[in-house]
């Protein structure tokens, strides 16, 4: 009995938090796409029945890809970091060896079919110069006491081979002067000739080569020893063959590959590609250097841009009509992987640089012709100032009469079928990249890591544009992680009629580390124009209150003298702006600085004035800065207690916190949240944290924070939320200022969740008006992203007595109901983090994730209270109504019917 | 007479009434005097009857005070509770003295006396009675937006006076 009533009160409790999906919505608002990184390594199924390749990438993941489509067939995802960076793949007839690790190497072995793991064991090791596979036994090749020592392994068991040899150290002078292939090491040695040596057998002498050169790159998957040697710019092919080093001279810089096609004869492909639209490839004899024309082609692609193809593995086969074809698995410098058939085309490509996306925006679409005409007729001069409203009572005649035809000449087409309503073909035409009515269709803009921004549909997750930042220049790092960081404003959005929209990009030139910006439309891609040199490094951008005369949002450019300038210059703005204060964090030396900056409305002459600086000391280090959504609007301005008074927010637009990290003796480190304001550099509050360490994560939303740490003492991940109050008065109702006024301390209430899980990333949701509560959103490294509603991680929720309607009391374990895993049964691995935008409905909230896959959906933090369900029955309720009035009108005329008869009696 | 008889016999036709007028009006009876039976109390109670209007109207005037012990008890037996059968009785508590005040000229349309304005002030009172008892049902039940709580939908957020941005430095 007691077990019941435990199980149902269990069930109850969960009843409000029950926001799953229904099986038949999966995959009507989501989508996911799944990616593999950039390709390392790479091996085409001999077996032409399974027709497989199977790809090693710099993300750590075995998978295997069909070769007809490119999809992928199965996927494993090994460790993160250097401790599964895959070293070395070995296909087998019925397995896929991989090598991975850096000191204690585990060598698996993965089914081609299902990629089920058959084997690993590990090995420890140090000093470690090249691995390779040869006749089946793993080969480590080491440097100790002064001498290369080579061990073998039989590759599936782990048992040490017999053979072990050693080699005189002089024999490896630097990774940048050797290279390995095919079990032999060739150097430059101190006069710049090259030595080749076998490392397969004990007492190999080395082949002296004459031939200069200052670079040295081995081809990679060569079935004999190739290498090419730079020397000034020319390159050569150099291969030892039967203990016979031969020498090849090379045209032009191409992409090389060696692949045995008889046993004696090899077949050297070139690919290469001279400009991004054309692709050449070059198929020769290797021995002899008789050109295989079947496989020597070029080849112009106007839809795909193709930038530094390498070929990663080629299969050859002879066709029925007795010539050679190949197909090449082809990598690009944007990341791209492609599958070339030669001869003839590009089968599938794959953007695998979707893996590595280091920013990402959505951004409206412009409105649709016919609402753009509208707005044009009725729009008030303030809010499109860029357009020129008609005023003659007979031109705006003319104008309506059009736009009304306009409007009937759509509808007519609409009803006839000329022009189709959007369906999932045509979403990514450029004729439905129009807003709709409710602000749910966006273009995702990503810039990923290897230089190349796409422009992505949200609905459909089709890429419509992709821009590649070939030569412009080279990403900002990170201080903080050392990870690559782009900047990326939306200076003009969609809502301006006759101009487009603007995205800026902020890079560093390649040779003065002069800031470059980079100014595209984000709808369609097109730049032009679009790259600016500036005379100085910029160090911090922050964008105006104020648009300027062309409708852009001015930004405030700060360069390493800490002197501001304005971008776009030259141009007045439409207002003048308020005082800005701007500051900026300096993690290297834990300096924090504060400026105020008052622009003059012509945009011209002005200068940055020092208002307050805060240091932290060495070694305490700052590691994060959590700053509210410039987007966010809040609603409610307090909150409502159970005895029907009201506490207030403590709403500071201008508060940011603060992360710092410092090693500690006692508690081995110290995290410490410091609340600063940034317009007077007051610390408002600072709260310390003992052994907390990575993975951190900061949110800052409305008034309150949420840090995620990881706990030593404890070993969990526990989130201390923060928020924070005015008291029962507010100060100032109706401005809010850092400066002057009474500074009243604000309330801080704190309390601390345990969460049973370990996070990749944290977002709040947001949406446009800010009445709809928040969700968090979480991203765990098991897979899942969850969406746990904001009052499970109050501070107030009370610890006995309830003090409030609604507060649930105090459990310090968070749940994780597979209910609330928005991604239902698709797995998020490898999360870089997570992207929120308010949608033009106030209840749904547009949600992208990213990492090694893409995730798009949309949630409703208080359910769809604006929309109906979509499967609302429209039918009974038009029945239902059309009877109502039917029925209401024949009983009236019986009533009355039966009155006069009544009356008759 | 003959209406009378008219009256009777609505649908009848009397053919007779021209030839026979005169054998129909017959004498009344000895000893009847039409006025007799009617006027002689009237008269009599002339003063009586006053009283009476008087009485009854103090009667319609006090009838919202005799009204406060019974909604009283509904008030009680209603509850808290914000549910449908309490705040249809809190809104009839509501309505009804406001109707009554309303139409308090028409209540005392019919009544006229020396007293009329003291019974107008005593209904008047009385129903203002009802109100506040009504209102204060309203107030126990957490209905009059009298907190600040209740006003906390329509302030406005505070309007921003600088504004700041910035980050890491970008490197």
């Amino acid at each position: 009995m007691t077990f019941k009533l435990v199980i149902i009160v269990l069930l109850f409790s969960f009843i409000f938090v029950t926001n799953g999906l229904y099986e038949d919505q999966a995959g009507k608002f989501d989508w996911k796409q799944n990616y593999i990184g950039e390709v390392k390594f790479s091996s085409i199924d001999v077996d032409v029945k399974t027709k497989r390749l199977y790809v090693a990438t710099k993300k750590n993941v075995v998978a295997s890809l069909a070769i007809d489509t490119g999809d992928i067939i199965w996927r494993q995802i090994l460790e993160k970091g250097s401790d599964g960076s895959i070293e070395l793949i070995h296909p087998t007839k019925s397995k896929i060896i991989t090598l991975s690790g850096i000191n204690i190497v585990k060598i698996r072995g993965w089914d081609v079919n299902d990629g089920y793991l058959h084997f690993e064991w590990s090995l420890e090791t140090t000093n470690v110069l090249y691995w390779f596979v040869f006749n089946g036994l793993l080969h480590n090749v080491y440097s100790s006491n002064g001498l290369i020592v080579v061990d073998t392994y039989y590759i599936e068991t782990g048992v040490k081979g017999k053979a072990t040899y050693t080699f005189p150290a002089h024999w490896f002078n630097g990774f940048d002067r050797c290279a390995l292939s095919s079990g032999s090491l060739a150097c430059f040695d101190t006069a710049n000739k090259l030595n080749i040596g076998s490392l397969t057998n004990a007492n190999t002498q080395l082949l002296k080569v004459d031939t200069n050169g200052d670079q040295i790159k081995a081809i990679p998957g060569s079935p004999i020893p190739a290498f090419i040697v730079t020397n000034k710019n020319v390159e050569k092919l150099v291969y030892t063959k039967e203990n016979k080093v031969h020498i090849r001279s090379l045209k032009s810089r191409a992409s090389l590959f060696i692949y045995t096609y008889m046993a004696d004869r090899h077949i050297l492909l070139q690919i290469s590609s001279p400009t991004q639209e054309t692709i050449i490839t070059e198929g020769s004899i290797l021995e002899d250097a008789t050109v295989i024309e079947s496989l020597s082609s070029k080849e112009t692609k106007k839809t795909m841009k193709i930038s530094n193809p390498s070929i990663s593995s080629v299969f050859c086969g002879r066709s029925k009509a007795n010539t050679v074809n190949c197909v090449a698995l082809v990598t690009t410098l944007d990341q791209s992987l492609m599958l070339l058939k030669m001869p003839g085309t590009i089968k599938w490509h794959r953007e695998e640089s979707l893996t590595s996306i280091i920013n990402v925006e959505l951004i409206d679409l412009p409105v649709s012709d016919i609402e753009a005409a509208i707005e044009k007729e009725f729009g008030n001069k303030d809010s499109f100032l860029d357009h020129n409203v008609t005023t003659g009572a007979f031109s705006m005649f003319v104008h309506r009469v059009f736009s009304q035809f306009q409007q009937l000449r759509t509808l007519i087409a609409t009803v006839l079928g000329i022009i189709e309503t959007p369906s999932s073909e045509t979403i990514g035409t450029k004729s439905n990249l129009v807003r709709d009515q409710f602000g749910l269709h966006k273009i995702i803009v990503a810039v990923t890591s290897a230089g190349k921004i796409f422009g992505i549909d949200n609905l459909s997750g089709e890429i419509l544009w992709s821009v590649l930042l070939c030569g412009i220049g080279q990403f900002y790092e990170n201080k903080v992680d050392g990870l690559q960081l782009v900047p990326m404003y939306l200076i003009r959005n969609s809502k301006h009629l006759s101009f487009s929209p603007m995205s800026t990009l902020f890079l560093k030139n390649e040779d003065s580390e002069n800031t470059v910006l980079f100014t595209f439309n984000p709808i369609n891609g097109e730049s032009k124009n679009g790259v600016q040199q500036l005379p100085y490094k910029v160090v911090q951008a922050v964008p105006l209150p104020v648009l300027n005369t062309d409708s852009v949002r001015s930004l405030v450019l700060f360069d390493s003298t800490y002197t501001p300038h304005l971008y776009p210059s030259n141009v007045p703005l439409s207002s003048k702006p308020p005082p800005i204060y701007i500051y900026i964090a300096n993690s290297t030396n834990g300096l924090i600085q504060g400026f105020t900056v008052d622009v003059p409305i012509s945009g011209e002459k002005f200068s940055a004035k020092e208002v307050w600086k805060t240091q932290f000391n060495k070694p305490t280090h700052i590691i994060a800065i959590g700053s509210r959504d410039a987007m966010e609007h809040i609603h409610s301005q307090g909150r409502v207690l159970s005895d029907r008074s009201v506490l207030y927010k403590y709403i500071n637009p201008n508060m940011v916190a603060i992360l710092t990290l410092a090693p500690d003796t006692m508690h081995k480190s110290v995290l410490t949240l410091h609340l600063l304001d940034a317009v007077s550099g007051i610390i408002i509050y600072s709260v310390v944290h003992k052994r907390a360490s990575h993975p951190i994560h900061l949110v800052h939303s409305e008034n309150w924070l949420l840090c995620s740490y990881y706990n030593d003492k404890t070993r969990r991940t526990e989130i201390a939320s923060y928020e924070l109050y005015n008291g029962n008065q507010q100060s100032n109702s109706t401005e809010f200022s850092s400066v002057g006024g009474s500074l009243i301390p604000p309330i801080v209430e704190k309390q601390a969740y345990i969460l049973p899980g370990f996070l990749q990333a944290m977002k709040p949701t947001i949406t446009e008006k800010g009445i709809t509560s928040k969700h968090i959103l979480m991203a765990t490294t098991t897979g899942h992203l969850l969406e746990m509603p904001w009052s499970f991680l109050d501070p107030r929720r009370p610890l006995g007595e309830p003090k409030e309607e609604g507060a649930i009391p105090y459990i310090p374990e968070l749940p994780m109901s597979s209910e609330s895993m928005i991604n239902y049964n698709k797995s998020l691995m490898r999360v870089d983090g997570i992207y929120t935008t308010p949608s033009s409905l106030e209840s749904t909230c547009l949600v992208f994730v990213y990492g090694l896959d893409l995730f798009y959906t949309r949630v409703a933090p208080s359910k769809t209270f604006d929309v109906l369900k979509e499967d609302f029955d429209y039918l009974v309720i038009i029945i239902v109504t059309t009877v109502l009035l039917i029925s209401a009108y024949v009983t009236k005329n019986l009533a009355s019917q039966k009155a006069l008869k009544q009356a008759w009696k | 007479m003959t209406a009378s008889k008219n009256k009777n016999f609505k649908w009848s036709l009397d053919f007779t009434k021209n030839k026979h007028e005169r054998s129909t009006d017959i004498a009344n009876p000895p000893g009847y005097t039409q006025l007799s039976s009617q006027n002689g109390t009237e008269l009599a109670k002339e003063g009586d009857s006053n009283r009476l209007i008087i009485k009854k109207s103090w009667d319609i005037a006090l009838g919202p005070l005799k009204q406060v012990p019974m909604n009283l008890f509904i008030m009680y037996m209603a509850g808290n509770s914000i549910s449908i059968f309490p705040i249809m009785m809190v809104g009839m508590l509501i309505v009804r003295p406001v109707t009554a005040l309303f139409s308090l000229n028409t209540t005392f349309k019919t009544i006229e006396g020396t007293q009329v304005w003291g019974q107008k002030f005593i209904f008047f009172i009385g129903n203002i009675i009802n109100i506040i008892l009504a209102l204060y049902k309203c107030q126990s039940m957490g209905l009059l937006p009298t907190h600040p709580s209740d006003w906390l939908a329509f302030i406005e957020p505070p309007i921003r006076m600088e504004y700041s941005g910035g980050g890491f430095v970008l490197s």
